[in-house]
Formats: C-alpha cells, sequence, structure tokens
C-alpha cells in the first residue's frame, strides 16, 4: 500500500533513481526477448545448464530488483531530482566534446594517427574554450608527434598513416 | 614457498622490472594528483601498455601506478584541498589547514611517511596471510568458487551510497549481463547482433576505459568544479612547500596513531569493497576518539594524527585488498577488479592456484608493492616540488589529452575503429549512469566476475545434475552463501526501512 500511494506522489521522469531503474529493466527486457533467440546446441539440447541458463535468471532478477526499485517509495526529493541535478551543467561543451570523439573514431582510418590525433587535440582545445590558437596547434602537433615518436621508434608499433597521405603522396 | 619468494625476489629485482616499478610510481603520482582521476583511472590508462608485457612486469607497473596513484591524491588533497582519490578526502581534512598555515612541505612529507610505514606493516601481514589462506582455499570446488564468486560480488554494497544498494545490484547485473555477450563456453553466439566486433565479447580494457577514464573526463567537463577548471589559477594555487622536516616530539606523537592505523586499515582493506574510503575514515574516526579533549579541538584544523591516520590506513588498506585478490581470484575493490581483469587477459587465473602455478607472479607482486612505498619515499618525495607543477596544467589541454590517451589506448590493443565508437557509445552511457548516480564500480565488478561465475555454476550443476543441493551440501559452500546473503541482505532491509521511514514522515 506504501509502495503504491509512493509510486502515485512522486514525478517519476524526475527522479534519478526511478529513471535509472527504468532504463536498467527495459534493458532488461529486450536482453530477456534477445535470450529466446539464442540456439541450443543439439548435441548438448537436454544439458542442465545452456547458453541460455544464466541470461535468462539473470533477466529475471533484474526485472524483479527493477520493480523493487521502482515501486519503493520515493528517498527525497533533493536527493534525487534530475532537475537540481543538472543545475550549471555544461551540455553543450560535453556533447561537442563527445562529438570530436565519434568523429576522431570515424575519420582515424582516412586521417592517420598524426593528423587525425593533431585535429582532435586542437578541436578539444577549442571546445574546451581555448582562444591562444598557436599554442593549441603547437601543443597537439607535440602531444601527436611525441605519441607517434614513441609508439612507433620505441615501441615499434605499426600506426597507419591514413588514405588521405596515401592519396597526396600517391602511394 | 622459499624457493617462490626468491623467484619473486629475482623477478622484482630485475633491471626492467625495477624501471617499470619506478615509471610506475610516477605515472601514478602525477595521474592520482590531477583531480577527478584516481588509480582506478590511473591504472586503466596503464592496460593497454602493458598488454605486450610479461604478467609480472604489467603487475609490477600497475602496483607501482596503484601506490603512486593513491600518493598522488593526498599531494593534491594537501596542496589544494582537491583529494585526486576518494581515499584521500580525510587527509584533506587537516592537510590542507596545515598547508594554508605554511606547513604544506611538512604535511606531505608527514603524509608520505605515514603511507610508507602502513604499505610496510601492510606487506608483512600480506606475507604472513596470504600463503596461509591460499592453502586453505586449495581445497575449494567449483561449488565453492561459485559460491565466491557471489560474494565478491557483494563488494558492490560499499560502493553504494547511503540507501542505494539497489542502484549497486543493479549496476553489477548489468555488468554480468554484458559479461554474456559473445561467445559462450560451449562455442555459442550470445547477443552479438551479427557484429562480428562482438564475437570475442566486450572488451574488459574498453569498458574500463569507457566507464572510467572517458565517463570522469566528460564529467568534470560537464559538471566543473572550482578545483577542476583551472587548478592553477589564484584561488586554488598553494602555498610555498615550507619545510619538509619533522621533529623527534612530532614523531613519537604520531607513532601510536601509525600503528594503529595500520592495522585497523589492513583489515578493512581485505574485507571485500571495503578499501582505502573506508579505512582512511574509520582510521580519522578512531583516532578523534581516541584523542584528548584537548587534542580532539586540532582535528580538522592541521593535526598531525589527523593526518598521519587516514594516510596510514588508506596505505594498508591499498595492500589488504590485494589479499582477496591473489588467494581467492576476487578484487575487494574497483582497483583490483581492473587488476584481476589485466592478469586473465594474460591468460593469468588468480586464486590459490595463483601461488603454485605463477609463484614469480605471485611473490614478484608482493615484492614489488613493497618496493613501491620504498620509491616513493626515497624519489617521489624530494621530487614533490617539481610534480606539483602538473597543477598548473589548465584544464582545457589537459582533458582532451586524457580522452585522447584513453582512445588511443584501446585502439593500440585491438587496432579497431570500431572499438573507439564502442568506447565513445559506452563512455556517453555512463555519463548518464554516473548523472543518475548509478556507481560505476559494481557494473566493472559484474562484468569481471561473470564469466567466471557462470563457469563456475555451469560446472557445479552438471555435477550435481541440475540440482541446486549443491549450494548447501559442503559446509564452506554454505558457510560463504549465508554470509553472503546477510551482507546483502542487511543494508537493502536497512536501507528500505528508512525509505519507508522517509516516505511516511
Amino acid at each position: 500500500m506504501v509502495f503504491a500511494d509512493a509510486a502515485s506522489d512522486m514525478n517519476f521522469f524526475d527522479n534519478k533513481d526511478k529513471v535509472g531503474s527504468g532504463i536498467i529493466l527495459l534493458t532488461a527486457l529486450i536482453y530477456l526477448n534477445a535470450t529466446f533467440d539464442i540456439p541450443i546446441n543439439q548435441v548438448l539440447g537436454g544439458e542442465v545448464f545452456t547458453a541460455r541458463t544464466l541470461p535468462i535468471w539473470l533477466s529475471i532478477i533484474t526485472i524483479v530488483v527493477c520493480l523493487i526499485q521502482i515501486f519503493a517509495p520515493a528517498r527525497g526529493a533533493v536527493d534525487e531530482s534530475i532537475a537540481d541535478a543538472i543545475v550549471g551543467f555544461q551540455w553543450k561543451t560535453c556533447v561537442l566534446l563527445t562529438g570530436s570523439m565519434l568523429l576522431y573514431s570515424l575519420t582515424f582510418k582516412f586521417f592517420g594517427f598524426l593528423v587525425g590525433t593533431f585535429l582532435f587535440l586542437f578541436i578539444g582545445f577549442a571546445i574546451l574554450k581555448e582562444k591562444r590558437y598557436r599554442l593549441s596547434a603547437a601543443i597537439s602537433g607535440g602531444v601527436a608527434v611525441f605519441m607517434w615518436v614513441i609508439l612507433t621508434q620505441v615501441f615499434d608499433i605499426y600506426l597507419d598513416s591514413g588514405d588521405l597521405y596515401r592519396l597526396l603522396a600517391g602511394g | 614457498m622459499l624457493d617462490g619468494i626468491l623467484q619473486g625476489l629475482s623477478t622484482a629485482f630485475l633491471p626492467v622490472n625495477l624501471a617499470l616499478l619506478f615509471v610506475g610510481c610516477f605515472a601514478g603520482t602525477f595521474i592520482g594528483m590531477l583531480p577527478g582521476l584516481g588509480p582506478v583511472s590511473a591504472i586503466a590508462l596503464m592496460i593497454p601498455i602493458t598488454y605486450g608485457f610479461d604478467p609480472s612486469s604489467g603487475m609490477i607497473l600497475m602496483a607501482g601506478v596503484y601506490y603512486g596513484a593513491v600518493f598522488g591524491g593526498s599531494t593534491s588533497a594537501i596542496l589544494i584541498n582537491a583529494p585526486g582519490v576518494s581515499g584521500a578526502v580525510a587527509t584533506a581534512f587537516d592537510g590542507y589547514p596545515m598547508a594554508q598555515r605554511g606547513e604544506a612541505g611538512k604535511a606531505l612529507a608527514l603524509a608520505a611517511y605515514a603511507s610508507f610505514t602502513g604499505g610496510t606493516i601492510g606487506a608483512v601481514f600480506l606475507f604472513a596471510f596470504v600463503p596461509f589462506l591460499a592453502k586453505v582455499s586449495l581445497s575449494f570446488q567449483s561449488a565453492d568458487y561459485f559460491a565466491l564468486m557471489l560474494f565478491g560480488l557483494t563488494a558492490i554494497t560499499a560502493f553504494s551510497g547511503k540507501g542505494q544498494v539497489l542502484k549497486a545490484v543493479l549496476m553489477a547485473l548489468l555488468g554480468l549481463m554484458l559479461a554474456t555477450v559473445g561467445q559462450d563456453p560451449s562455442g555459442i553466439q550470445r547477443f552479438t547482433l551479427g557484429i562480428p566486433d562482438l564475437y570475442d565479447g566486450v572488451s574488459f580494457l574498453l569498458l574500463s576505459m569507457a566507464t572510467f577514464a572517458i565517463a570522469e573526463a566528460l564529467m568534470v567537463v560537464l559538471r566543473p568544479s572550482p578545483s577542476t577548471q583551472e587548478v592553477g589559477s589564484s584561488d586554488t594555487s598553494f602555498q610555498a612547500l615550507g619545510s619538509m622536516k619533522i621533529s623527534k616530539e612530532e614523531i613519537k606523537d604520531v607513532a601510536p596513531t601509525v600503528a594503529r592505523s595500520s592495522v585497523l586499515g589492513f583489515f578493512v582493506g581485505i574485507l571485500p569493497g571495503a578499501g582505502a574510503t573506508i579505512a582512511s575514515f574509520l582510521a580519522y574516526g578512531m583516532e578523534r576518539n581516541l584523542a584528548s579533549v584537548k587534542e580532539k579541538l586540532r582535528f580538522g584544523k592541521g593535526s598531525l594524527r589527523g593526518l598521519a591516520a587516514p594516510e596510514t590506513a588508506n596505505n594498508a588498506a591499498s595492500t589488504g585488498s590485494f589479499v582477496p585478490l591473489l588467494t581467492l581470484g576476487i578484487p575487494g575493490s574497483a582497483t583490483t577488479a581492473i587488476m584481476l581483469g589485466a592478469l586473465l587477459s594474460y591468460g593469468v587465473q588468480p586464486g590459490p592456484r595463483l601461488y603454485i602455478d605463477y609463484p614469480a607472479v605471485f611473490w614478484s607482486v608482493i615484492i614489488s608493492m613493497y618496493l613501491g612505498n620504498i620509491i616513493l619515499l626515497v624519489l617521489n618525495l624530494p621530487l614533490i616540488p617539481y610534480i606539483s607543477k602538473l597543477l598548473d596544467i589548465p584544464r582545457q589541454f589537459l582533458t582532451p589529452i586524457i580522452l585522447f590517451l584513453s582512445l588511443i589506448g584501446v585502439y593500440l590493443v585491438s587496432f579497431n575503429t570500431v572499438d573507439l565508437l564502442m568506447m565513445v557509445i559506452i563512455g556517453v552511457i555512463a555519463v548518464v549512469f554516473r548523472v543518475l548516480n548509478f556507481p560505476l564500480a559494481p557494473l566493472l565488478l559484474g562484468f569481471i566476475l561473470g564469466g567466471m561465475l557462470e563457469e563456475n555454476l555451469r560446472r557445479a550443476l552438471l555435477i550435481s545434475d541440475g540440482s541446486l543441493e549443491f549450494l548447501w551440501q559442503r559446509p564452506i559452500t554454505a558457510t560463504i552463501i549465508v554470509i553472503t546473503i546477510a551482507t546483502l541482505l542487511i543494508p537493502v532491509i536497512s536501507s528500505l526501512k528508512k525509505t519507508k521511514r522517509v516516505a511516511q514522515h
């Protein structure tokens, strides 16, 4: 009864515990559904422990724990409010930096280690509001070259020079 | 045993391993000093570098980084009141007031000596306890191991804040789910979505780098605090270091504190999940309770005993946390969880067999941990004035470099750019959970223990022909299961009672 009352009183979408548990519940349901797609080894089909056993147990336990967490009474609005927790968050900077990481990952083969790293660092410094562009360029270039030397010359690791280099060098 | 120790000594004293230990202590101190980056991130950053090493050298480097990061965390706590690691929070209580009154040098020296003593006493206990426990655990069977893995998972209760045990349990379950991605022990593909890059499962390195290094750096950007914006700015820059000398009277005053805190720290460190943070707070509290009324008033205002207690305890606890890792194969903390993952990636299975099958790894790690303490004291302490210059590097340069090192660290192991994309995506998901206040360490713990848990459960069920009787048939299994249930249920019940009380009021 207490659980039901608390559940009806709370603002679900402003509660860290409930939203987090909701996300995990959704994941567990998708996971449980995918569990039934796991093929059963025909030779060992009758075994007491198959590839599905643990995933099914895990899904069920996770769903139960999520439901307990979702329907348990909220602890305290101040601790759990998402709106309060994100006050002052610098979303734009964080999204841009994440975007630059994705871009680095996607263009790594094209630009190669040296150019890609230089661009990633330079853009990263700019996103974090560094206005001294010459200094940024010097540090980005310095770090990229230093790491390239260490990895290729000291550790003898092969680093792809990138499609751009091959395009320009005609290789 | 003597043979093993000699093998360990000869491995630890190889010039290359001594050099790695020195580099590890030094790099760890640097990374640990940066607010937001602790031993977990420091070790995660080192994993790609150690992939090509032999297990002993890799573990020696990581042990050095671990101690260095713990020491580095205390340095920034004392100098700028920004503990680099949670275990150094209690250090800041009295260390920072000392720095404010111009005694930063003395505070740093005392912290180093206290850490050294805590580490030394911890290492002596480790020598005494580990072989004994390893011998006892040799009689363990798969059912006992399954129970032990479950017990290892109870470490999550310590990672959760007050009333948040269920959240930690959920994150551990998520980690266990992630561990099932890829090929199962019978060769069947699970949850791979037809993506060839997932056939071998999610890489441990990728997960640990994404959840700790990337998520940590993104959180610093997302939620900048005064101590992490520009550490060298005028309001946070530290005073002159002052003298590093400690008088005989002061040593006499803190000696009993150091002795008590070492013992307390080591035994707290052994408990799964308790770790350096809890040890440091317990030691601080204990010393405050034992102090005279006059001394009690000095706590929080620059008391030497208030500084020595948490510093000793967190180092002794760091040593203690290796006991369950080396003897039972279960990590006692997030840091040792990462080390367990690293050992597994070397093909070394930690646990009682480690002591027999890999005596050189086993003993060289223990010996290196002690050597790490000596290096920190002899080499790092005089270098503190120079190392602390790192705190002057502006955040806008440091954060992208940390992100780059994390990304390239994962790339250098797989040479696969899909891993980089996965890492960024997992990093973003980790940030969402951080914002929602869901602890990430249990996720990693669940992921690491998942494989071993499934393997031992499979074996135990096959032996018992599908019956769950194996859970209570052997006294060892039953005892571990009872302790596990008690460890999990007690905080859950008290948390539910508390939330119910809050709701009723």
